[in-house]
């Protein structure tokens, strides 16, 4: 073998070998950057994955709610007024303690309906207050952060019907 | 870069997922939430009188009070020269279909904090060339490029990873929503899917599910109570949500309870509403909506030629496919069992965004890194196995424990390597064995002794002992670690939760031997030096427990080593006063009682720096 072929052949080998290098090198940070990518969606996901704890958790205590204000609708206080005192109490404390834990009460009667936080039931027909009012919250709703945990059951007024008619 | 994704543009709801890594998730709507949130766009447009375009949800919520400017269900119109008028202004299928691509385009994006510009969109089985055109245009609409219409019984499919099978597979794809059900037949084959067949019913849904429990609930209240609380919304309310989590609760248990306090009241006072509902009870009621899904199956089968017992696999989407009454109806019907494992309200828009990847390359050439499919570790003091690599580990791996010797002064440590989920050595399979000798006299527990563990990427398995002392070094190199077959490694595994109790009291045995010895050790050694300070009885008393366990050290009974151990402990007390107070004489510069638990600090310390390093040379 010639000194010059012997140079050649020892060239290409370190062209091939460059190569390898490139791709392993090429394959390793494109892993890396996977992992780097992964590290921090676990990082997001820990944190939803506390949110939503939160969220389950006040979306089941929401329906607890609705039986306690269901509770103190059937209460006579007149006729039992201590009983009606503890009761409010025990409602106020489960609600400061869920207030605390993020749950915000969806404001809804009397203000104009909002589907992103309303769900319209019924129609209600007043001539006394705008269009598409909420006149009657069926159920409460609620919010955590900037998300509906449950949005607010409404009754909506409606123009009756012959004074609708006369505007058209 | 911009993302791609997959989204399942359905009648009732519409879900997207992209691809993160080498999975798909779920894309959560901007009013729901990621875990479990499932099909998160109501498939709703609105538009409300003073010209405002409602998308998804809140078009929903407000469908009851504006039903001449909401529409829903316009999927079933794609392709049609069918328009919907909307005060005044009209609007195709396609449109409308666009006006949720785009909500869920923006949803996206909000989520990914990237753009979204390509996309895979589903269609059912039996869309012809104009609906699927239509549907192609719905996404250019909302400014996507629909990279591929997909079917939806094949996103299922890949969702749950079929399609590479190599062999001809005959599939049944039972799709059962909220408002309507599709079965479709398909032939997979080296990754290609043909439809054979497809039928469904458009009326039949989980919805009738809902509406038959609820019913049912109303029903029961009035036969008890003589009340008919249909005709109290607050309570129709209550129930509907009580009922939904009832429905979903049967599904992992056999029964449930509805408690509605104060749900109405008359002029007795309040009424409550308590049920016990069992799964038994719902699967009843559902049982003649789950029926009607028969005729559906059968008459796809008999389109495609074929007979139960040809189908080999069975594939569920849709929420209400959930409920085991659904899925047994299914198994018995076709005689096989379903495939799990995949969220039957999530695979459509799963198997939309694989298929998404698949098309950009994300999907292969993806570097598969193995794991160790059992435990490694060493033999320590009493036969117990202590575990250095746990099983499942992603390898390639290292890692690095001190221990020490057993005995005064002694030359040599025998290293077992293990490999196995029993907690004692001998049961475990060893791998290999080395000794590390000439390890200078001293007393035990002093001499630091590292092993390291480093398996690499082909699985070959290098144990070393280093005495950090003398920094004399031995190694042993396993180069085929895994010569079990499958079998042999489900078997150990299985061994292990068998044997789990017997190897724990096998293990506690052990441990207790051990302390014990080291009690011995150290209470002879407190004798020699400082008996002299106590007097002769209590001399005496501290030997003779010190005999006496050291007989019980003969037998296997865990009681009677713990008792003697604690006599012992009891008698030397005063020994240990004693012994307290010279140390204290001694001076508080050599302090020679916490001369020891100092070293293994900082051993401990040394073992965190190394770590460091480890770590360092792993980042560059």
């Amino acid at each position: 073998m010639s000194e010059e072929t012997k140079e050649k052949d020892e060239q290409q080998e370190d062209t091939v070998s460059r190569r390898e290098y490139d791709a392993l090198n090429d394959k390793y940070v494109r892993l890396y950057a996977d992992f780097e990518n992964s590290r921090k969606l676990w990082e997001k996901q820990k944190l939803e994955c506390l949110q939503f704890g939160s969220f389950r958790i006040l979306q089941d205590f929401a329906s607890v709610l609705d039986d306690i204000e269901a509770a103190l609708g059937s209460l006579n206080e007149t006729q039992h007024p201590e009983y009606a005192k503890g009761l409010k109490m025990v409602y106020a404390k489960i609600k400061d303690v869920l207030t605390k834990e993020g749950l915000q009460p969806i404001v809804a009667e009397g203000v104009a309906f909002d589907p992103h936080v309303h769900e319209a039931l019924m129609f209600e027909e007043r001539a006394d207050v705008p269009e598409h009012t909420v006149t009657v919250v069926i159920q409460q709703g609620y919010k955590y952060g900037d998300k509906v945990l449950r949005p607010a059951r409404v009754k909506v007024s409606r123009m009756p019907a012959e004074q609708a008619s006369k505007e058209v | 870069m911009a993302r791609s994704i997959g989204i399942d543009l359905g009648t009732s709801n519409s879900a997207a997922a992209v691809m993160e890594g080498d999975r798909p998730v779920i894309i959560p709507s901007a009013e729901g939430t990621t875990v479990g949130g499932g099909k998160a766009f109501p498939s709703y447009v609105a538009f409300t009188k003073d010209g405002q375009l409602l998308v998804g949800e809140p078009a929903r919520r407000q469908a009851a009070i504006n039903p001449e400017g909401t529409v829903s269900g316009f999927k079933r119109k794609m392709g049609t020269s069918e328009k919907y008028k909307i005060y005044g202004k009209e609007y195709t299928p396609q449109q409308l279909s666009g006006f949720i691509l785009q909500k869920i385009k923006r949803d996206a994006e909000a989520y990914l904090g990237d753009t979204v510009e390509e996309v895979v969109i589903t269609c059912p089985a039996y869309f012809n060339d104009n609906q699927r055109q239509a549907t192609k245009d719905a996404g250019e609409i909302a400014g996507l490029k629909v990279m591929r219409i997909v079917n939806e019984p094949t996103a299922a499919c890949l969702a749950y990873g079929l399609g590479k099978e190599e062999h001809e597979q005959k599939i049944l794809v039972f799709d059962l929503g909220g408002g309507t059900l599709d079965v479709t037949i398909m032939e997979m084959a080296q990754g290609v899917f043909e439809v054979k067949s497809t039928s469904g019913d458009t009326q039949l849904g989980g919805r009738d599910m809902d509406e038959a429990l609820m019913n049912y609930i109303f029903d029961e209240f009035k036969r008890e109570q003589g009340i008919d609380l249909r005709k109290d919304p607050m309570a129709v309310q209550r129930v509907r949500e009580a009922a939904e989590k009832a429905k979903i609760e049967l599904s992992s248990t056999i029964t449930t309870d509805i408690n509605l306090p104060f749900v109405t009241a008359d002029q007795s006072g309040p009424k409550h509403l308590v049920m016990h509902i069992t799964r038994a009870k719902l699967e009843e009621l559902v049982m003649p909506i789950v029926a009607r899904t028969r005729q559906s199956i059968e008459q796809s089968l008999k389109d495609a030629r074929l007979k139960p017992a040809d189908v080999h696999r069975i594939i569920m989407v849709g929420g209400p496919t959930r409920m085991p009454v659904v899925q047994r109806f299914l198994e018995e019907l076709v005689g096989k069992k379903i495939e799990r494992g995949v969220d039957p309200m999530e695979s459509v828009a799963l198997g939309a965004a694989i298929q998404s990847g698949i098309i950009k390359g994300d999907v292969k050439d993806v570097l598969l890194l193995d794991v160790t499919p059992l435990s490694l570790g060493i033999e320590t003091l009493g036969g117990v196995f202590t575990k250095m690599i746990e099983r499942n580990t992603t390898i390639p791996a290292r890692k690095s424990q001190v221990y020490s010797t057993a005995e005064d002064n002694q030359p040599a440590v025998t290293i077992r390597v293990l490999q196995g989920e029993r907690q004692m050595a001998n049961d475990n399979v060893e791998l290999g064995r080395f000794d590390l000798v000439d390890i200078p006299p001293a007393p035990r527990g002093m001499p630091k002794i590292e092993v390291t563990f480093d398996i690499d990427a082909n699985g070959i398995v290098h144990v070393s002992a280093k005495d950090q002392g003398t920094g004399k070094e031995q190694s042993i190199r396993i180069t085929a670690p895994n010569k079990l077959s499958d079998a042999d490694i489900d078997k150990m595994v299985k061994n292990a939760e068998q044997f789990a109790e017997e190897d724990k009291r096998r293990k506690e045995l052990a441990e207790t031997k051990n302390q014990a010895d080291t009690l011995v050790y150290s209470s002879e050694k407190a004798l020699k030096d400082y008996g002299d300070k106590v007097g002769a009885g209590d001399r005496d008393a501290i030997q003779n427990k010190i005999n006496e366990l050291k007989e019980a050290l003969k037998g296997d009974d865990v009681n009677r080593i713990k008792n003697v151990m604690e006599e012992l402990a009891k008698v030397s007390q005063k020994l240990g006063e004693e012994m307290y107070k010279a140390q204290q004489a001694a001076g508080a510069a050599q302090q020679p009682g916490a001369e020891q638990p100092g070293k293994q600090q900082q051993a401990e310390a040394e073992k965190a720096r190394e770590g460091e390093v480890i770590d360092a040379e792993f980042k560059e």
